[in-house]
């Protein structure tokens, strides 16, 4: 039988020192999997930014800029406005569903419930979610019919799936259960030995929680915002399926733009828009990151 | 970290109910042919039928739709597994030091929004590579980036999870070579891994609607769109069979990476 | 002893969960500066105790009093007690400074003279200049020194220690367990320390309290539990025990098989007693010497100064170990021997018959 030697660089035994090309070589392994990032992801997205830094017909100013003045920075507000109030509900919710998953964590088998239903329903959304709520809250909704029996007519409250209201409720269903994933782990790791801990060496419920309790969950907290927030600022297919005109929202903007873009000559603008969405996203991305970072250092 | 349990249960409760609910609508909607204004209790029994179901599976749009999303998800789960196993062996085997970039590239597809990337794409493509974006199947390479996150993950913690150096290092010097070596050592020991990739990109590309609405090609959510105004419960059928196609898919995976140990983030991140 | 303050006093403290007896009429006095350490398998009672003394579970019936006052119902918070715990417990946000002052922070103390304290506290657990890092940048040996001086800093009354070394590794356990007693006793401070390790109990406590299912079985001081344990059960928990089935009869004459032996014990009367008997009572004679047994050497284990010399006895299928000065063992494996048992030390476990 052949023993095959040991050997190689870059493999698990010690490597001897190297020249720049033979530094490099390592690299071209990986080259694969960045030139097909780099063609399908990062080229498509120079292009928005480069037709995004162009003027729009009729101006000399890039329509990046013209993009957050006047009227066209509302729709970019807009959307912020419902993200923000998408994740800070979210955030509560979900943040209250993991701490009552943890805290029943004798009854057997609900976290596997919840974590596994949860993961479902954070990738839920698009068209037949608006499916769902159109068919229990919309103006023929079987909710909407049973609440008016009770006495609640929507209808008349002037309640419509399709506004801002009803779209919160619709993205709620996918909010909750992703803050719930992101909290499940930063509940667990307020143990309750750290509670005892903190309750020998002197401090009441209340001293507990401001110096502990909640100085441990607010990375995730704000991480989990975040998330949220980018979420809910990056959905189309839910939003369009809802109220294909007249939205306000960037993502459906966007298509507007770029439908005809032949005709209105408008169609920076909409790359425009695309361009500032990659930014808040990016932002909103980096702080998660960031913040899971400081948290996951917390739980060793 | 306690909450009352009893507050605990209702909240549990009500934010379960606030799951079902809405999919209990709609599977009432697309099997009962009575309309909500004359829904009562007299009639809450009556008029149950398939019908809709029946025509909407047996249409032609829905098959051609059915079909094309098909070859879709099942062409992105191989160009994926194509992609990503080798990469992230080469990686966990020869190249750790590149595990944070290559990861850091995995979830750069985040920052990109579905509509902003299809924008991206026409601007790009539109003008240099027309014949590309024109076959239905360009939108193969895309689906594989919108996975990414979800994919690399699930293969960087099925080979994190294996002690992959001993491993190695066992097969290595019991006399096998390297191809010999991650065909016979190290699949074997990433397959839930790998299962989880395919089934996060597969569920993936069924959902995807923006880009396929975007790039005009007609696959499952496109069809969703179009047939909602002439068979309106046919449709939502449909729907409703991609939810719980999608909510297996899932299950199947949380249960297989469940029992290795191998807890993959569904939510890519 | 007893003219020593007693700083905790258990008394008749009665724990169950449902039908589990948990903890069953517990007394236990603790005097200042007394080390003492509750020592048993899982499951005893030991670690209920010690929760019951920090105040985490309140007693079914009985009382804790601290320095004479009751406290049974008071709240874990107020009672002025240390405690350190087994995973370390240190709050993962803080530093190490940070971690040492909370309890001062609560008791409000002024952040300087906070800092001064913890900083002086750190610097007695011997890890001067680490205030600044954070518990996921320490050791497991690092960690629970913080624990130690976050425990240690307010001057409590009480100091309790849950199991504090079986998370570390045995190098790092043996050097923590001597600081924590030269801490303890440089302090002054009434301690309970929660082990199921034996050998952490004798080296450190001033008295031992040897539990069982909720049960105390013997309170004394190491030296009496090692030498003179009260029952079976706590001479085979504490330090390695040899056992040998004999035969008692009514004039006390105890029977190994076929040889006889002058058992200087009352009351075994009876068939299948068992013979416990430490290593170290038991020495290796000639052949045929008085009142020995005839024994065939099968192994030797040496460690240094000592040696565990196992022995087959001839006529009854037993082997025993006898632990002898190193220097005093000259025989060899398969060598015929005499062996003397030293039975004023016996403890004998009557058989069930």
């Amino acid at each position: 039988m052949n023993i095959t030697v040991w050997s190689g660089r870059g493999s698990l035994s010690e490597r001897a020192p190297l020249g720049v090309f033979a530094r490099l070589r390592p690299w071209f392994g990986i080259l694969p999997f960045a030139v097909f990032v780099g063609a399908f992801l990062l080229w498509p997205s120079f292009s928005v930014f480069r037709s995004a830094l162009q003027p729009v017909e009729g101006s000399t100013k890039p329509a990046m800029l013209e993009a957050i003045s006047g009227q066209y920075l509302s729709s970019i507000l807009f959307s912020m406005r419902m993200s923000a109030i998408t994740a800070t509900l979210g955030m509560v919710i979900g943040t209250l569903v993991a701490i009552a998953v943890v805290s029943l964590d004798r009854m057997k088998g609900l976290r596997n419930l919840m974590v596994g239903y949860s993961a479902v329903a954070a990738n839920l959304g698009g068209i037949p979610l608006a499916f769902a709520f159109v068919a229990s809250l919309g103006m023929q909704g079987l909710y909407t019919k049973m609440l008016s029996v009770i006495g609640i007519n929507l209808t008349d409250m002037g309640f419509k799936i399709s506004d801002f209201s009803g779209i919160v409720i619709v993205y709620l269903y996918f909010q909750i259960p992703l803050m719930t994933l992101v909290m499940l782990p930063a509940v667990d790791g307020l143990k309750s030995t750290l509670r005892e801990a903190a309750s020998n060496l002197g401090a009441t419920s209340r001293q507990y929680w401001k110096n502990i309790g909640i100085p441990l969950l607010t990375p995730s907290l704000l991480g989990g915002f975040l998330l949220l927030f980018a979420n809910a600022f990056s959905a189309y297919a839910t939003a369009y399926a809802l109220s294909s005109r007249g939205s306000q929202l960037v993502s459906v903007q966007i298509r507007f733009y770029l439908q005809g873009n032949t005709i209105t000559g408008k169609s920076n603008l909409g790359y425009a828009l695309a361009a500032w969405m990659i930014i808040v996203m990016i932002i909103a991305m980096s702080g998660y990151l960031g913040l899971r970072r400081v948290s996951e250092r917390w739980r060793r | 970290m306690k909450l009352n349990n009893s507050w605990a249960k209702i909240l549990l409760l009500i934010v379960g109910a606030f799951y079902t609910l809405p999919m209990l609508a709609m599977a009432r909607f697309s099997f009962q042919k009575v309309p909500v204004i004359k829904l009562g209790w007299s009639t809450l029994l009556k008029n149950w039928t398939i019908g809709p179901m029946i025509d909407a599976v047996t249409s032609a749009r829905f098959l051609e739709a059915g079909w094309l999303s098909l070859r879709l998800a099942i062409l992105s789960v191989l160009l994926s597994l194509l992609i990503l196993v080798p990469t992230t062996v080469y990686v966990h085997v020869r190249f750790m030091r590149a595990r944070a970039f290559v990861e850091l590239l995995s979830i750069l597809p985040f920052v990109v929004p579905p509509i902003a990337l299809v924008v991206g794409i026409s601007s790009a493509m539109r003008s240099t590579i027309p014949s590309f974006l024109s076959s239905p199947f360009s939108l193969v390479p895309f689906y594989v980036v919108i996975a990414l996150p979800f994919s690399f993950r699930s293969l960087d913690v099925g080979l994190s999870s294996i002690d992959l150096k001993t491993l190695v290092e066992a097969s290595r010097s019991l006399g096998a070579g390297w191809m010999r070596t991650v065909s016979s050592v190290i699949l074997p020991n990433i397959k839930a891994g790998v299962v989880s990739a395919s089934f996060l990109t597969f569920a993936v590309v069924l959902g995807e609607y923006t880009i396929a609405s975007l790039l005009l090609k007609f696959t499952l959510p496109a069809y969703l769109a179009e047939a909602q105004g002439n068979n309106p419960q046919g449709t939502f059928t449909v729907g409703l069979l991609l939810i719980v196609v999608s909510a297996l898919l899932l299950g199947v995976m949380n249960r297989i990476t469940r029992g290795k140990s191998q807890v993959v983030s569904t939510i890519g991140i | 002893m007893k003219t020593q303050q007693q700083v905790l006093k258990f008394s008749g403290a009665r724990k169950s969960y449902g039908d589990v007896v948990a903890l069953a009429g517990f007394d236990l006095e603790i005097a200042k500066g007394e080390l003492v350490t509750l020592l048993g398998p899982s499951g005893c009672g030991k670690t209920t105790a010690l929760r019951i003394a920090a105040g985490f579970e309140q007693p079914d019936s009985g009382t804790v009093e601290l320095n004479g006052l009751d406290i049974t119902n008071q709240p874990a918070h107020k009672r002025d007690m240390g405690m350190v715990f087994q995973n370390y417990s240190l709050f993962p946000h803080m530093n190490v400074t940070e971690n040492v002052g909370f309890g001062l922070k609560v008791r409000g103390v002024e952040p300087a003279e906070r800092e001064m304290l913890a900083t002086a506290a750190i610097d007695r657990v011997r890890l001067n200049g680490l205030g600044n890092r954070y518990p996921h940048q320490l050791s497991g040996g690092q960690q629970q020194r913080v624990a130690l001086a976050r425990a240690l800093v307010f001057e409590p009354q009480v100091l309790l220690l849950d199991e504090p070394l079986s998370a570390l590794d045995a190098k790092v356990r043996a050097d923590l367990r001597d600081e924590i007693r030269l801490l303890q006793s440089e302090v002054g401070v009434a301690t309970i320390f929660v082990t199921h390790d034996q050998d952490e109990a004798l080296s450190i406590s001033d008295r031992i309290c040897v539990m069982r299912d909720g049960h105390v079985q013997q309170i004394g001081t190491p030296r009496d539990v090692y030498l003179h344990p009260a029952n079976a059960f706590v001479a085979r928990f504490v330090g390695a025990m040899n056992e040998i089935e004999i035969n008692v009869s009514a004039t006390s004459i105890a029977s190994i098989g076929e040889e006889q032996l002058d058992l200087n014990v009352n009351n075994a009367e009876g068939p299948h007693a068992k013979m416990l008997l430490r290593p170290d009572a038991i020495s290796i004679c000639q052949r045929g010497d008085q009142n020995s047994l005839n024994a065939t050497v099968i192994g030797q284990h040496f460690s240094g100064s000592t040696t565990m010399v196992r022995l087959r006895l001839d006529h009854h299928d037993t082997v025993v170990s006898a632990l002898l000065v190193s220097r005093a063992v000259n025989v060899v494996v398969g060598e015929g021997v005499g062996v003397l048992l030293n039975t004023h030390e016996a403890i004998i476990e009557r058989g069930n018959d």
